[in-house]
């Protein structure tokens, strides 16, 4: 596979980013598939994040401990999962094609493992591919991710 | 040598992924055989929870493990450990060889217990806590490779882990991958499961008429997986065999799967094209059956759009055992490969009278005995992710 882009980027949210988005990232992503016209059918995404669940998950249990099971705001709940910043990002960019979230920090995971993860990503049909490291948890929602893309030439 | 062992030798390659070893921690038992003889017996673990009544919730049915003693925050933990040590048994793993195997873990939130201790106000590490650490603790309990994987994609984690797995080892990275899923029970998804009103009011009943939403429930599978060439060296049986994953994401709703079933349907194609095999192939799909509304007619549009000649036959295993979320995929991984080593389908679980009807699609109401030799493994998950996984026979 072979790099195309690579951008590394921080931010300051006002709040958790499950209420506040992941826009720096969705932005960086929607103009790479503009600007190179990519086919979001065949775009595939590895999104390795330790962390992103944390706010969602506890701030859901804080709200069932003060409101009770019966009458809590579910709305957290879908961004209590790890799986979570990889499926908002999948859905505001329209990437269709695989998409793997390893729990893990950002440089857990061996390129060599990557590269294995990236080839087989590529041969379903997908032409391009995100990588994304994100750390999505602290006090003062100050946030940072590197976001790559990558092609299966 | 044996008849049965020329011919396994001629079914498989030396790059053939197989499973050596399998191990569980389900409320239907925590063993493989007792587990597989409860489904064969159509025994369902769904029942009313005191704790869940007294905490207050609406919705009090989920299946539990009983027999596990731990501390809350430790109960992922202890099911991965013991799970895995069946594995590793079965396979006939040598101790000393242990630290040149890789895990890989799929979950969905880690110990949740965790991390509502912490919202309780607990000072609690929550990196040891969520999957990663559970992996990291898992690999030093057995001493293996410490570089260890957690894929964390929801309610398919089991899917991934076992799939990806077998692309590491495809690649020779590893001599021996341990693949699997955990999920204790949590009381947060049952929070939010409930209020997203998910659940079901007296226990899951996947695509039957009735069926009114999902139940919770826990648990741990794990499986062995090494090349043939490597598990021939050292006699090991092989149980089954791994052929490929496909995945596809719906990228349409962070809960809600795509109604259409287009891109599960995707997904399905990608593992057969992948595994150079076409829908009539398979014996049946092991569904992913949770049991509400949005995700069962998903599913059953997806399951009308493969293309076939022969009537498809499928089965679900959450109205016997729950969902157990994390570990869901990779339990029903281990009754694929049950059904391939005994050529039956075990019936689905809570299913009596289909919500719709296809001629071409059947629905598994008693056990039945089938001969193909492949079985689809399919998982989907919040987010839209989608997967798909196809396992074979070994011999």
């Amino acid at each position: 596979m072979k790099l195309i882009q690579a951008q590394k980027i921080m931010w300051l949210a006002t709040g958790p980013w499950y209420k506040t988005g992941l826009q720096p990232i969705v932005e960086i992503i929607n103009n790479w598939i503009s600007n190179n016209g990519l086919d979001t059918n065949k775009t595939g995404l590895i999104f390795l994040c330790e962390d992103g669940g944390y706010d969602a998950c506890i701030d859901l249990w804080k709200m069932a401990i003060e409101q009770g099971v019966r009458f809590v705001n579910p709305a957290p709940f879908p961004y209590s999962l790890s799986s979570s910043p990889a499926g908002f990002v999948a859905k505001a960019c329209n990437i269709f094609g695989p998409a793997i979230i390893l729990v893990e920090k950002e440089n857990g995971s061996t390129q060599d493992e990557l590269d294995v993860y990236a080839h087989q990503i590529f041969l379903q049909e997908v032409t391009h591919l995100y990588i994304v490291k994100a750390t999505l948890y602290n006090s003062e929602y100050q946030y940072n991710s590197t976001v790559s893309l990558y092609t299966g030439q | 040598m044996s008849t049965f062992k020329l011919k396994m030798l001629t079914m498989l390659q030396p790059d053939s992924i197989v499973i050596t070893g399998m191990g569980v921690m389900t409320p239907l038992g925590n063993t493989v055989p007792i587990f597989w003889e409860a489904l064969l017996q159509q025994r369902s673990a769904i029942e009313p929870q005191e704790d869940l009544a007294a905490l207050g919730f609406k919705h009090i049915y989920a299946a539990r493990i009983k027999e596990l003693i731990s501390l809350p925050e430790n109960r992922g933990l202890e099911l991965a450990k013991t799970a895995i040590q069946q594995a590793i048994e079965q396979s006939k793993l040598n101790p000393g060889d242990l630290n040149s195997v890789k895990l890989i873990i799929g979950t969905t939130m880690g110990e949740s217990a965790a991390f509502e201790s912490f919202a309780e106000g607990q000072s609690i590490p929550l990196g040891q806590y969520n999957g990663n650490g559970v992996a990291k603790k898992v690999a030093a309990h057995f001493q293996l490779l410490p570089n260890t994987t957690c894929v964390g994609t929801a309610c398919a984690a089991g899917n991934y882990a076992i799939g990806t797995a077998a692309w590491l080892l495809k690649e020779k990275k590893y001599k021996q991958i341990i693949a699997g899923g955990v999920e204790p029970f949590s009381k947060t998804a049952h929070v939010g499961f409930s209020r997203s009103r998910a659940m079901s009011a007296t226990g899951c009943k996947p695509f039957d008429k009735s069926h009114d939403g999902m139940t919770l429930g826990e648990g741990a599978a794990f499986v062995v997986m090494e090349l043939w060439e490597n598990a021939s060296k050292r006699k090991a049986f092989p149980l089954a065999q791994i052929h490929a994953l496909g995945l596809t994401c719906d990228a349409f709703h962070p809960t809600a799967p795509h109604p259409s079933g287009i891109k599960m349907s995707k997904s399905i194609y990608s593992a057969l094209r992948l595994a150079q095999i076409n829908t009539d192939d398979i014996g049946w799909i092991c569904i992913h059956g949770s049991g509400t509304e949005a995700s069962d007619t998903a599913e059953w549009n997806a399951m009308q759009l493969m293309d076939k000649k022969e009537r498809l036959h499928f089965a679900g295993y959450k109205g016997a055992i729950g969902h157990s979320l994390g570990a869901a995929s990779a339990l029903e991984a281990i009754v694929c490969i049950q059904s391939l080593l005994h050529k039956i389908i075990p019936a689905s679980a809570g299913l009596n009278e289909p919500f719709m009807r296809n001629d071409l699609l059947a629905p598994v109401l008693q056990n039945e005995r089938f001969e193909k030799r492949y079985v689809l493994n399919t998982a989907y998950a919040f987010g839209g992710l989608n997967s798909a996984l196809v396992i074979g026979k070994a011999g």
